[in-house]
């Protein structure tokens, strides 16, 4: 699954990427995405994007259009 | 001998409260300049060690990673890996320990001697934990200080604990990568390289390496920068297990309850546009009230003051026209801009180091979208309505190359304050009551255009997506003081001394051209009338604006854009002295031309006597001095008139509020039903209206004035002039008593009239729309006979009005925007945007002409040929650099 079909407190797990620009991959590998990283989605911006999500303890904004190469697992509450 | 200065890096994560550090580091023994080709701000620090020894810190930008996106992670990255420094000072933000780490993990790979400095440590245990900073050091193999070096004994430590890096040998901790990658890591090295190059370059921040990436996917099924980064984040795991001990129960985070209403859907926009209004009335109106006091005192020091030191030398003519018109007068427009830069600058930081900025590109990133920008570019855009100068300033914000281009080349269309009474002046003279709807379309207008420039630039100069949005949203933060300040004040400084260098000699440029007069080839030719440079050039360039409905006969309106390059306001006061010239010369034509010039020759000789009479050591001593004490004077003046423009920031109600008033009470009055009390009730609200009051003030003050300079001109007779200046205030004063009192009376007779209410409200209409022509005239320092002339010069067409407006509002900025927009963009950027800007205010202010009035078909061909040119050179250009923007 990809980030598009999370809702707002769900968590998953980061497993991996799919293809895209290295200079994007390589800001979310050094914020802690990496795989086996968990994320929460725990917001979304007035006009529907970005996407707030909490990794590793602190808060990150991504946009969904652009977040949507990480491969994600959902994680059963 | 000199001895060998010690060279840090200060490297860490964004906000980690790095600036707070080295300021309270270096303290005052700091430099602020650019690194070398690009406009990322460079801070260097002095600190004298212990031993004696001199240390150089570099405060490298925030970065994440060793892999650099925009530009100034670049520079940071690329100062970090090129080995100048001889120690890394990483500064560590303990709240987010394991993502900190991630950068000093990369940061030991060079190799360096290395120092950790904790910082938000305070934070963290307000939270109820407490890091155990002596076995992160011991585990790290680097020592481990924290960041509050208030204390004299807490900087000591550091400075002790950067010696020892120094002088041991560091065994620090390694991360180890997955077996799997070592025949890459083999494969891309190059011999006679340290090791961590193969590193950097499996990870793609050193190119070359490309098949073995390829390769290394197509064998493990995943790019070898998620395995380094995997690998990395293991080490941080093991590093930091136990490390951050709970001390205390937590207290609840005001931060989370706060983030609830500032992201909120609901909330959120309406939060951040509260945000945005005040920054903007801080900057543009609390800042506005010191911007008359830089005026008249660089007046006061550099263009009066200087002028008649050099007159009192006896210094050349042409010397005191370049030094003091031109030089003082550039140096007198960069001080004005001093007060709304600082203030951006200062709400800015405040807005940066609180840690709201992060959180108003999260609420509005969707909506600049549309735009190609992302949500951080708003702030540039909205100071853009006040001023350009600041808002191209505060585009340093953004961090991306191609997004701060594209916003420095929209803000312009942003319609700033000083065009405003240019709108003014052309609404009370041909729009009346639709004034404000008029300006409102102009300001529409640009915003449209702006939209269009965005879309137009997006496909063609600046090809490529926005920067992926990838934003930290940190905790909440008290700003302090004296970071905020500083901030402001380094930004403040780099602005005069780098823009303001460009602005001074632009502006002096075109003061001297101003100054210089040539023999007037348009005139008669019995005249030897002279008449400057920039007149002669605007009269020659008159053709140029027929198609948008500036006539030839109307060269003073051409003449006027040129003087708009000072600053678009000045278009107004130029109209006026231009038309004013004119039009006693049509009416008296009947006598003899030879008596012209001997007319001329007299007074330019009595000027002469007049100037040695009136300037003495003495008298311009005193000039000087009332000059400053004037200049002091202007600071009250604008605060009182402060709390007024909380609603209006931009000063637009001028043109309707009050009249709308009147003419909405007169119509009630004039309602069949209307009590007696009701109708004394609203005689007096429209006499409040009407400022019976301020003008019987006006009037006592205008008529002390009169009979003040009166006295005096008994015993010195060059005060005339003013003595006529003064009647002719009285004058005016007198006559728009006059007619507000006429307004009154029409208003009382509705008590006693009975059936021709209608009849009398229509005769109070006409009236006092006249009446408050009068008013705006006088409040834009010009009078209603220029506004007669300014209609017949343009045909009473309201759509030559409107497009010279347009052109007015799209042509080149002022020059204190241009100078800007060359220091933080370069030549030869600048050089497109002022043609761009140019040439589509030509195009637009022409096809507006040619469809309303003109109906020209071929000047409705050209403007369109000349667009898709542009969109064509555009595309052609934005395939050459793509590459350079690409970082």
């Amino acid at each position: 699954m990809d980030i598009t079909a999370m809702k707002i407190g769900d968590r998953a797990e980061i497993t991996g990427y799919a293809e895209t620009e290295a200079g994007y991959r390589a800001k979310l590998l050094a914020l802690g995405l990496t795989r086996g990283a968990m994320i929460e989605l725990i917001g979304v911006a007035p006009m529907g994007d970005p996407l707030r999500l909490k990794v590793r303890g602190f808060e990150l904004s991504l946009r969904s259009s652009e977040a949507k190469i990480l491969k994600l697992e959902a994680v059963t509450k | 001998m000199s001895k060998h200065v010690i060279t840090a890096a200060l490297a860490g994560d964004p906000n980690t409260g790095k600036s707070t550090f080295f300021n309270a580091w270096t303290g005052l023994r700091q430099v602020t300049g650019n690194w070398p080709g690009v406009t990322v701000e460079k801070h260097l620090g002095q600190i004298a060690l212990p031993n004696g020894e001199q240390m150089t810190l570099v405060d490298l930008p925030g970065m994440y990673s060793l892999h650099a996106v925009s530009e100034d992670e670049r520079v940071a990255s690329e100062f970090a890996r090129s080995g100048e420094a001889d120690v890394i000072i990483n500064i560590v933000d303990a709240v987010n320990l394991e993502r900190n780490l991630y950068l000093t993990l990369a940061l030991m790979e060079l190799g360096k001697p290395m120092v950790m400095v904790l910082s938000m440590t305070d934070i963290l245990e307000r939270q109820g934990f407490r890091v155990d900073m002596a076995t992160l050091s011991e585990r790290l193999g680097i020592p481990v200080v924290s960041a509050n070096i208030q204390r004299r004994s807490q900087r000591q430590a550091l400075e002790r604990a950067v010696l020892e890096a120094l002088a041991t040998k560091q065994r620090q901790a390694r991360v180890v990568y997955p077996e799997s990658l070592n025949q890459a890591f083999i494969k891309a090295r190059r011999e006679g390289e340290p090791e961590v190059r193969a590193v950097h370059r499996l990870e793609g921040i050193v190119p070359g390496a490309e098949t073995i990436i390829a390769d290394v996917e197509k064998v493990l099924g995943t790019t070898p920068d998620v395995l380094i980064a995997d690998a990395r984040y293991d080490k941080i795991a093991e590093l930091t297990r136990g490390i951050v001990k709970q001390v205390a129960r937590a207290r609840t985070e005001i931060g989370r309850t706060l983030d609830r209403f500032v992201l909120n859907r609901w909330l959120g926009i309406p939060i951040f546009l509260g945000v945005m209004y005040f920054l903007f009335w801080f900057t543009q109106v609390v800042g506005g009230c010191f911007i008359d006091f830089f005026d008249v005192l660089g007046d006061a020091f550099f263009v009066t003051g200087l002028g008649n030191l050099l007159t009192l030398c006896h210094a050349p003519d042409w010397l005191i026209t370049l030094l003091a018109d031109g030089l003082g007068t550039g140096i007198q427009t960069v001080l004005t801009f001093i007060p709304p830069v600082f203030f951006i600058f200062l709400g800015l930081s405040l807005l940066e180091d609180s840690g709201y900025m992060a959180r108003a590109a999260y609420v509005v990133d969707r909506f600049m979208r549309f735009l190609g920008l992302p949500g951080s570019a708003f702030v540039p855009m909205l100071v853009g309505f006040g001023c350009t100068v600041p808002a191209i300033m505060a585009t340093r914000t953004l961090s991306n190359r191609r997004d701060r281009l594209l916003t420095i080349f929209m803000a312009p269309f942003m319609s700033c304050g000083a065009r405003l009474p240019v709108y003014a002046l052309f609404g009370a003279a041909f729009f009346g009551l639709a004034s404000g709807t008029m300006v409102f379309a102009i300001y529409l207008s640009g915003l449209l255009l702006a939209v269009f420039t965005g879309v137009l630039l997006k496909h063609t100069l600046f090809v490529g997506d926005p920067a992926p949005f990838v934003m930290e949203l940190p905790l909440y933060h008290i700003p302090r003081v004296s970071t905020v300040f500083k901030q402001a004040w380094e930004r403040l400084r780099h602005f005069v001394f780098r823009a303001g260098k460009v602005m001074a000699l632009m502006v002096l440029l075109l003061s001297v051209c101003d100054k210089i007069t040539v023999p007037n080839v348009y005139a008669s030719k019995e005249t030897t009338e002279k008449i400057s440079i920039v007149e002669m050039a605007g009269r020659a360039m008159a053709p140029v604006f027929t198609p948008m409905g500036v006539d030839r006969e109307n060269w003073q309106g051409s003449v006027a854009l040129i003087i708009g390059l000072f600053a678009k306001e000045q278009v107004v006061s130029a109209l006026n002295t231009l038309y004013a010239i004119e039009a006693p010369v049509e009416a008296e034509v009947a006598p003899v031309e030879a008596s012209a010039e001997a007319t001329e020759t007299a007074v330019v000789e009595s000027e002469e006597v007049e100037a040695e009479e009136l300037l003495t050591w003495g008298s311009a001593r005193t000039t000087f001095a009332d000059g400053i004490v004037e200049a002091f004077a202007t600071i009250p003046d604008a605060f009182a008139g402060l709390l007024d423009t909380v609603l209006d920031p931009l000063g637009v109600t001028i043109f309707k509020s009050e009249y709308e008033q009147a003419v909405g009470l007169m119509e009630k009055m004039s309602a069949a039903k209307v009590s007696d009390d009701c109708m004394a009730a609203l005689q007096a609200e429209l006499e409040t209206v009407l400022d019976l009051e301020g003008l019987h003030a006006a009037l006592a003050e205008a008529t002390v004035t009169r009979d003040a300079i009166a006295q005096q001109v008994g015993q010195n007779p060059v005060l005339a002039p003013s003595l006529e200046a003064a009647e002719a205030d009285l004058e005016s004063v007198v006559n728009q008593l006059e007619q507000a009192n006429a307004l009154r009376t029409l208003a009382r007779s509705l008590m006693e009239a009975g059936a021709d209410r209608a009849a009398i409200a229509a005769t109070f209409k006409a009236q006092v729309e006249s009446y408050y022509r009068d008013t705006m005239s006088e409040e834009l320092e010009s009078d209603a006979s220029l506004m007669e002339t300014l209609k017949q010069k343009f045909n009473n067409d309201k759509n030559r009005a409107f497009a010279y407006l347009l052109f007015v509002l799209l042509y080149v900025p002022c020059l204190a925007a241009m100078a800007t927009a060359v220091r933080e963009i370069g030549w030869g950027y600048s050089t497109i945007l002022f043609s761009y800007l140019t040439i589509l205010g030509w195009c637009v202010a022409t096809l507006y002409f040619q469809i309303t009035t003109g109906h020209c078909l071929l000047w409705v061909i050209v403007p369109c040929v000349f667009l898709a040119a542009v969109a064509a050179v555009f595309y052609a250009l934005g395939k050459k650099i793509k590459v350079k923007l690409v970082v």
